[in-house]
């Protein structure tokens, strides 16, 4: 994806992802959408908050990208709006060494979502990239699938260095596959 | 096996209120409960024992102001037993006040956690529009909610913020239920969705949610609170008896807790086929997909986010919840549900064997003697059949094919395990508290450790203990599988196994009380002298000879007329269907078979009740003389001043010689005449009826001998219990 200079809509970027990497979810997006905003958990809390063992087995957040991609989403930008974007790579570290600290505000991820998207020039896609596939991993999904995340989201965020289209962890695959 | 996916549902998961065709089986979730209930009620009975009768000096002081009666003239003994014998009633009614507290006070946790915990999980926002729409279809689903559920209030749907721990969960006490859902929810397929709400609502169908948060709360308040403070309270009064209580609460909590566990794992099964038949029986669940597929696409189809954790690598017994295998497969194959589960008989065994003994001295207050073992043996039995007979049956009717004998011999050995490993867990024999607090109430043994039996006389008591529950669990099996399938329609099945319970019931008081009552003088040897002559003296009387021998022709009674039953009922299913009665000459045999091992019981019972006793009778060890020489008055028990008759009888001559009297020797007339002679020459004049009653049996014959004898012994022995006690509060700094 492409996106120019346009910093566009966030709920849209992140809609398109999802078109990417789960198109199945995708009339359900805007009801999951608002369910997120009106608790907008950190990306650590969406697979461990609910064990679907502990209820009636059938593993909806555990099955579904959409609260994932949306919790993973609004964490980067709540990161990336902390900091300036300049000289992002030599402060990766002590970004990743502050997100495993705690956890970030409900409020900073609600304005993240809802705010303007970070212009998409003003993001070095390695570094976005890595920034998500860091949050992807800590929030406890198998790596194939954060790399899925972390690539895709990037490419709808970063735009222009768009690594090409990323294979979703889709129907049919065993946990850790694309 | 085929399976009819509704009915063994039904059977499997245990009949809701209004559910067509609802046999009453309780549930394995019920059973569950019920033990998890009475091992915590044991527990609890004895830390009400330690705090309310053992610190307060066993009510010393109570008892001795009965010292009164003595000396009084006519009917000082009656009056001086009676006295005491109140004392101890009082103090076991206080006992039994544990449970009720425990129970009482995890009602109030389980009322008041509701609303705060609704309060803590709730979110401001209302439940998402398509969650509440389908939650809507999915009650609307389910028919008439209060003919169902007996509830007129309907479950709503909630919105939450955190903490539910799964992601819909069904919550509430009665009367007001709650279906908590996380909103983000909406992201699953419509499938998933109605997947997830039709199985809360069958737990709220099922009614399992209350029991649910009873036993957590009981669990909880025991545990958290009791239990730290009773042991904290027994390493106060010193010595190491803190740490052997302490090792014994760990354990009954590690076991209480696989019994929680268990508990919640049974009712998502039973939650899981209840959601299956609701759907099945309604019209517009034919156009949602099935609870079995949606569990079936999880494990095959769609990805998984989840890395495996924690819960996820625990063994089966010790999960909260089954796997989504386990729950794919009993929905597959719904009889799975009512499989036997051979750890529930150790646990059930367990259960028995800690509150046996506390349930003993309860009965024990008004009536001493063995005949309290008796009727104990038939209060436990009543939650050990329950669970025991119930499991069963449920099995035969409703599980995976017949139950092999081996695994009944199986869960029956572990029955019995279960008994003597539970008599053993119960604090109370944690220690040898006379060892500790150097007061005992009278009624109560101060060791029930059976470890001081030794080598034989432990490996003795287990043999008993397996193959007494082996036998028994045959026994019931026998009979549920002649039974079961040969009385017609489902009241009357209902209506056969309780009948059968309350066969079990009978059958297994006898052997039950016996074998407890042989533990507590096996273990009280350590206090009281060498016990062997009471063991075999029991072992041998006739009264437990003939108690075992009714029970053995009741059981064979029992067994005859369920092959006769079902004998009548191959020849009418033969007259019906000639083609299917080829089995006659063999059911002839099979019938035969019952006739002769009855017979053989009712022979073979009683007689090895009466060899062991012979082997233990012939293994005492003599114990000092009685008298000094033959014709002689004189006792070496006992101090030169005391045996003369010039210094008082202080706390340890009587109990001591007591302790040395078998039952026998206690009617010996001999005996009775020297001790009477020496109670009367003592300067102590409370003793003076004592000894001219014994010195009056030692004149009598028969019946009118045991009538004067028996109150008399008693009252020895309790007044002898009273100066210990009183003497040793005095010598105590």
């Amino acid at each position: 994806m492409d996106r120019g200079d346009d910093p566009g809509d966030v709920r849209e970027l992140i809609r398109s992802a999802v078109g990417q990497l789960a198109p199945d979810e995708l009339p359900r997006f805007d009801e999951v959408w608002q369910a997120y905003l009106d608790n907008p958990r950190a990306s650590t809390r969406v697979l461990t908050t609910g064990d679907a063992a502990l209820g009636a087995g059938i593993d909806v957040l555990g099955s579904t990208l959409t609260p994932l991609v949306t919790a993973i989403a609004s964490e980067a930008l709540a990161d990336l709006a902390r900091e300036p974007v300049a000289g992002a790579t030599h402060r990766l570290a002590d970004r990743v060494r502050r997100l495993r600290r705690g956890r970030r505000g409900a409020a900073e991820r609600r304005a993240a979502l809802t705010g303007p998207a970070p212009a998409p020039g003003s993001l070095q896609h390695d570094v976005v990239q890595a920034l998500i596939l860091h949050i992807a991993r800590e929030s406890g999904c198998p790596d194939e699938s954060a790399k899925a995340i972390a690539a895709t989201l990037a490419s709808v965020f970063a735009g222009a260095d768009s690594p090409g289209p990323q294979t979703a962890p889709g129907p049919g695959a065993a946990p850790g596959q694309k | 096996m085929s399976a009819s996916p509704a009915v063994p549902a039904l059977l499997a998961a245990g009949a809701a209120q209004g559910q067509p065709g609802g046999a009453r089986l309780p549930r394995p979730s019920t059973t569950r409960f019920l033990l998890l209930i009475l091992m915590v009620c044991a527990a609890a009975m004895f830390a009400a024992y330690w705090w309310l009768v053992e610190l307060r000096g066993n009510w010393v002081t109570e008892q001795a102001v009965c010292l009164a009666w003595l000396g009084r003239g006519t009917g000082e003994i009656t009056g001086f037993n009676g006295c005491i014998t109140g004392v101890v009633l009082r103090q076991e009614g206080v006992v039994l006040l544990g449970p009720a507290a425990v129970l009482a006070a995890g009602l109030v946790v389980a009322a008041v956690s509701v609303p705060l915990l609704l309060r803590f999980w709730r979110s401001p926002r209302p439940p998402p529009e398509s969650l509440a729409e389908r939650f809507e279809a999915c009650l609307a689903g389910t028919g008439a909610w209060a003919a169902r559920t007996g509830n007129r209030r309907r479950p709503r749907l909630v919105a939450v913020r955190r903490g539910t721990r799964g992601e819909a969960r069904a919550f509430g006490f009665y009367p007001r239920y709650w279906v908590l859902a996380d909103p983000l929810l909406v992201a699953g397929s419509p499938g998933q969705l109605t997947a997830v709400l039709r199985h809360e609502l069958a737990h709220l169908q099922a009614r399992d949610v209350d029991r649910a948060r009873l036993a957590r709360s009981v669990w909880g308040v025991f545990f958290v609170l009791v239990a730290p403070a009773l042991i904290i309270s027994v390493a106060r009064q010193g010595g190491l008896a803190w740490l052997t209580v302490g090792l014994r609460l760990l354990v009954l909590w590690a076991l209480i807790h696989l019994t929680f566990q268990s508990l919640l794992r049974a009712r998502e099964h039973e939650a899981d086929l209840l959601a299956a038949a609701t759907q099945a029986a309604s019209p517009a669940g034919a156009q949602t997909e099935p609870l079995a597929a949606v569990l079936t696409q999880q494990l095959h189809g769609i990805r998984s986010l989840r890395r495996g954790r924690f819960p996820a690598r625990l063994p089966a017994f010790a999960r909260a919840h089954p796997t989504e295998a386990q729950r794919a497969a009993t929905l597959a194959e719904p009889r799975r549900a009512a499989r036997l589960a051979v750890p529930e008989f150790l646990s059930a065994g367990v259960a028995a064997g800690v509150i046996f003994q506390e349930v003993a001295f309860a009965v024990g207050a008004p009536l001493p003697g063995t005949a309290a073992y008796w009727i104990t043996g038939a209060v436990v039995a009543v939650p050990v059949c329950l669970v025991t007979v119930t499991a069963l049956w449920r099995h035969e009717l409703a599980g995976p094919g017949p139950l092999r004998y081996r695994a009944a011999a199986a869960a029956g050995a572990l029955l019995g395990a279960g008994l003597l490993a539970g008599s053993q867990l119960s604090p109370r024999a944690a220690t040898n508290w006379r060892m500790v607090q150097l007061v005992v109430s009278p009624v109560l043994p101060a060791n029930l450790s059976i470890w001081v039996a030794g080598a034989a006389g432990l490996a003795a008591l287990s043999l008993a203990a397996v193959a007494g529950g082996t036998l028994f669990t045959l026994w019931a099996l026998a009979v549920a599988r002649r039974l079961g399938p040969a009385v017609p329609g489902e009241r009357a099945v209902t209506a056969a196994r309780r009948l059968a319970t309350g066969l079990a019931v009978a059958v297994l008081a006898v052997p039950l009380g016996a074998l407890f009552a042989v533990c507590r003088l096996a273990a009280d040897s350590a206090n009281d002298g060498p016990q062997g002559a009471s063991i075999a003296g029991l072992l041998q009387s006739r009264t437990l000879l003939g108690g075992l021998a009714a029970t053995a022709a009741l059981a064979a009674a029992a067994l005859i007329a369920a092959s006769m039953i079902a004998a009548g009922a191959a020849r009418r299913r033969q007259a019906t269907a000639p083609e299917r009665g080829r089995g006659t000459a063999t059911g002839r045999g099979r019938a035969a078979l019952p006739v002769a091992a009855g017979c053989a019981a009712v022979l073979l019972v009683p007689a090895a009740a009466w060899s062991a006793g012979a082997v233990v009778r012939h293994a005492i060890t003599p114990g000092p003389p009685l008298t000094a020489g033959p014709g002689s008055n004189a006792l070496p028990l006992l101090p030169p001043g005391i045996a003369r008759g010039t210094g008082p009888i202080g706390p340890g001559g009587v109990c001591y010689a007591e302790g040395f009297l078998t039952a026998r020797e206690r009617a010996d007339p001999a005996v009775m005449s020297l001790l009477g002679g020496l109670f009367r020459r003592t300067p102590d004049r409370a003793l003076e009826a004592v000894g001219v009653a014994l010195t009056q049996a030692s004149l009598a014959q028969g019946a009118a001998a045991a009538d004067v004898a028996v109150p008399a012994w008693l009252a020895a022995g309790f007044r002898c219990n009273i100066i210990a006690s009183v003497s040793t509060s005095q010598e105590t700094p």
